[in-house]
C-alpha cells in the first residue's frame, strides 16, 4: 500500500456485506451439519469451527476489499491472502448490472456486476453496495458515450420507456409454451413424490374398487385392463389437472419472474428491470446486439402476441447463458413490433419484409422426420405388444399435415443491412441478425437432407457459445443455399473489420 | 491460396494408430472379466479395424479446405456434411495444434477463431507442421488490429 492510497477516496462495500456473505455460508453449513448430525459431538465441533473460520474470512475480506473511481478507471483492491489490484479503464466498461433477492431488497443494498467488453466475463463484482451508490457507480462510470467514435454514426433512437402490466404477464405465462414442459416435469415429479391430490380426485370420478392403493399412475394402468372407459375418464381428468396446473405454475413463474418489467432507454443504451423475488437491473448498448429474437408459440400467434429477446456478446465464458440473452419484451402486441425493432435494428422496415420460403422438398423431409418416428413406435409395439398396433401407422396422415404446416413457417428474407430467418411449427422464432455480425456461416446437410439435395444455412454470431439459438434456415435448395452464403460472405467482407 | 494437400495416408495412420490404441484399453479389462474373452475381443477387432481403416479415408475424403483472399472455406463429414465460410475479416486468432502423435507424425491442425465460431467448426486437422505454420503466418497477416470496444 503506497503512501497516495491512504490520501484517495476510497470506498468501502456496504458493512452488512460480511453478514450477507456469512449467510450464504450458513446454508451451506446447515446441509453439511444436516448431514453430519448423525455423527459425533467431534464432527460437529469441526463445522463450528470451520462456520467461525469463514465468518472470520468474510469479515476480513471485507476490510480488505476497497474500490475507488477515477478520472479514467476502477480501481479495486481486494484480497485476504493474496493481496490484488485491478484497474479496469473505464472507457471498457460496458454496462453496471444489478441484482437483489428479497433480502438485499429489505436492507435497500444491491450487487453491482461491472461488465466489460474484453470478453472476460464480470469484471468485478461489487457484492452489496446501497442502492443509492450502485447508482452512482452507474451514473459515474457508464455514461459517457462521447469517447466512443463509432457511436456517433448510429442513429440515436429518442427516449424510450415501456413497462408491462401484470395481466400483460399473465398472458406472456399462459402462452408460453412452457405450461407443457411443466405438466411433463409435474406428471413425473407426481410419481416419484405424489404431491398432487390425484388419489383423491381419481376417488370422485371412478368406482373404488377399481382404485389401487398405490401411485396413481400405476393405478391407471391396472385399471386399464380391467375397464377401458373408466381409465380413458381417469387419464382425461388427470391431463386436465396437470394441464391446468402447469398453466397456473407458468403463469406464476412469469409474473414472478417480469415482475414490473421495464425498458426504458436512451441514445445506444437499453435498460431493462424485473422480478419480484430477485430484481434485477440491466444495461446494455444497442451496437452489442448480436441478433434480435422474436417468439411466437402457437397460443401467442393466435393472439397476435410475440415476445422479443435479444442476445448481446461482450460477457465472458463465465456468465450463464441467461446473462447473454436478454428479453427485450416479455409480451408484446404485433402492432407494437415495428416499434420495438425501429429501436434496435435501425433501419428495418417489418411491413415490407419479403419472406422467401424453403425449398418445397423442405415438406418432405419434415414429413419423413415424422414418418421416421411413427413407423418405427407402430413397428416395434407390434412386433412386441400387439398387432394391434399397426393402426398406429394412420398417424401418418395427421404426420403430413404437420409437416406441411411446419414447412409454411419455414422461411428467411433479406432487407438492407439484415438478414432474417424463421423456423418453428409450435414455438416459432424468427431472427433478425445485422450482416455486420455475422461471424461465419455455416450450411449442413444430413443424410436425408443431401438425398433430397436440402441444406441448412446456419448464421454464427458472437456471444452463443453452446449455439442453443442461432438463427438458420432450415431446407433450402443446395446450390440456392450455397449461392446466398457466399454472397452474405462477401457481404460480410464489405462491413470489413469489425466485431 | 489453393491448396488441397495430400496428406491423407499421414491422416489415416494417426487416425488408425488412435482407434487401436483406445481398443487396447477395451480389450484388456475384457480379457479379465469375460469366460470367452476371445469371442468379444475378436468381435470388436472385426468391428473397429475395418471402421478405423475406412473411415479415416473417408474423413479425409471429405474434408476439404480452401482459402481465398477474403474467406476461409471449410467442408467436413462423411454423413453429415457441414461446408463453413468464415470470412477473413471475422478471424480473430489461428492456432495450430499438435498432439503427440501428430509430433512423431510431423503433422499440424490449423484451428480458426473467430468471436462466433465454437473452435471445434473451424479446424483443418493433418496439415504438414510446416505448412500449418506458414498458413497460420498467411491467415494472421489480414488480421489489422481491429478496434473493438
Amino acid at each position: 500500500m503506497s503512501e497516495s492510497d491512504a490520501a484517495a477516496d476510497w470506498r468501502r462495500l456496504h458493512p452488512l456485506t460480511p453478514l450477507f456473505r456469512s449467510l450464504q455460508l450458513f446454508y451451506v453449513l446447515v446441509v453439511a451439519g444436516f448431514v453430519a448430525s448423525f455423527g459425533d459431538r467431534p464432527v460437529i465441533l469441526l463445522f463450528l469451527a470451520a462456520a467461525a473460520i469463514g465468518v472470520t474470512f468474510n469479515v476480513l475480506a471485507y476490510l480488505r476489499f476497497g474500490y475507488l473511481v477515477t478520472e479514467d478507471s476502477l480501481i479495486i483492491k481486494h484480497g485476504v491472502l493474496f493481496r490484488q489490484r485491478r484497474v479496469i479503464p473505464r472507457s471498457r466498461i460496458q454496462n453496471v448490472d444489478l441484482s437483489a433477492g428479497v433480502l438485499q431488497q429489505i436492507f435497500a443494498v444491491v450487487t453491482a456486476r461491472v461488465e466489460t467488453a474484453g470478453g472476460g466475463g464480470t469484471e468485478a463484482t461489487l457484492h452489496l453496495v446501497t442502492q443509492a451508490e450502485a447508482a452512482r457507480l452507474r451514473r459515474t462510470l457508464v455514461t459517457h458515450p462521447a469517447d466512443i467514435p463509432e457511436l456517433e454514426q448510429q442513429p440515436l433512437a429518442e427516449l424510450f420507456a415501456r413497462r408491462v402490466s401484470l395481466l400483460d404477464l399473465a398472458i406472456a405465462g399462459a402462452t408460453s409454451n412452457r405450461a407443457g414442459v411443466l405438466v411433463g416435469v409435474l406428471l413425473g415429479g407426481n410419481y416419484f413424490f405424489d404431491f398432487m391430490p390425484t388419489d383423491w380426485l381419481l376417488r370422485r370420478f371412478l368406482p373404488p374398487e377399481l382404485l389401487a392403493p398405490e401411485a396413481a399412475v400405476e393405478s391407471l394402468v391396472t385399471l386399464a385392463r380391467h375397464d377401458l372407459q373408466a381409465a380413458i375418464t381417469g387419464l382425461a381428468v388427470m391431463t386436465l389437472l396437470f394441464g391446468v396446473a402447469g398453466w397456473a405454475l407458468s403463469v406464476l413463474d412469469s409474473v414472478v419472474r417480469f415482475f414490473d418489467f421495464t425498458l426504458s432507454g436512451r441514445g445506444d443504451e437499453l435498460r431493462i428491470s424485473y422480478g419480484l423475488v430477485t430484481r434485477r437491473e440491466k444495461g446494455f448498448r444497442l451496437q452489442r446486439v448480436q441478433n434480435l429474437q422474436i417468439e411466437e408459440p402457437i397460443l401467442r400467434r393466435w393472439l397476435k402476441l410475440t415476445s422479443l429477446r435479444l442476445q448481446t456478446a461482450g460477457y465472458g465464458p463465465s456468465v450463464q447463458e441467461a446473462g447473454r440473452i436478454d428479453t427485450l419484451a416479455p409480451i408484446a402486441r404485433l402492432a407494437q413490433l415495428p416499434d420495438y425493432l425501429r429501436l434496435v435494428c435501425p433501419g428495418l422496415n417489418w411491413e415490407a419484409i419479403e419472406w422467401r420460403p424453403s425449398h418445397p422438398r423442405a415438406r418432405r423431409r419434415m414429413f419423413v422426420r415424422r414418418a421416421i418416428v411413427v413407423i418405427l413406435v407402430s413397428g416395434v409395439l407390434a412386433a412386441t405388444v400387439t398387432r394391434l398396433s399397426l393402426f398406429l401407422l394412420l398417424a401418418l396422415v395427421p404426420a403430413w399435415f404437420l409437416a406441411a404446416a411446419h414447412y409454411r413457417h419455414l422461411a428467411h428474407a433479406r432487407q438492407g443491412n439484415y438478414v432474417l430467418m424463421r423456423e418453428g411449427l409450435w414455438n416459432r422464432r424468427s431472427y433478425v441478425v445485422p450482416i455486420q455480425k455475422i461471424q461465419a456461416l455455416q450450411l449442413r446437410q444430413s443424410p436425408i437432407q443431401r438425398w433430397l439435395g436440402l441444406g441448412t444455412l446456419t448464421l454464427e454470431t458472437a456471444g452463443d457459445p453452446m449455439g442453443l439459438h442461432l438463427p438458420r434456415a432450415i431446407d433450402l435448395g443446395t446450390s440456392y443455399a450455397n449461392e446466398l452464403m457466399e454472397g452474405l460472405a462477401t457481404e460480410v467482407t464489405g462491413t470489413g473489420l469489425a466485431f | 491460396m489453393h491448396a488441397w494437400r495430400l496428406t491423407g495416408i499421414l491422416f489415416a495412420g494417426v487416425l488408425t494408430l488412435a482407434v487401436g490404441v483406445l481398443e487396447a484399453a477395451v480389450l484388456v479389462p475384457n480379457d479379465v472379466t469375460v469366460l470367452i474373452p476371445g469371442a468379444i475381443t475378436a468381435g470388436v477387432a472385426l468391428l473397429t479395424f475395418p471402421f478405423a481403416l475406412v473411415w479415416p479415408g473417408l474423413r479425409y475424403r471429405f474434408w476439404r479446405w480452401q482459402i481465398l483472399v477474403d474467406r476461409a472455406v471449410i467442408e467436413r463429414g462423411v454423413v453429415w456434411r457441414a461446408r463453413s465460410v468464415i470470412p477473413r475479416v471475422r478471424i480473430q486468432h489461428v492456432d495450430t495444434r499438435t498432439s503427440p502423435l501428430q509430433r512423431w507424425l510431423g503433422l499440424a491442425s490449423l484451428v480458426i477463431y473467430t468471436a462466433g465460431t465454437r473452435g471445434a467448426d473451424a479446424e483443418i486437422p493433418g496439415l504438414a507442421a510446416e505448412d500449418a505454420e506458414r498458413l497460420r503466418e498467411e491467415l494472421a497477416q489480414l488480421e489489422e488490429p481491429d478496434e473493438r470496444i
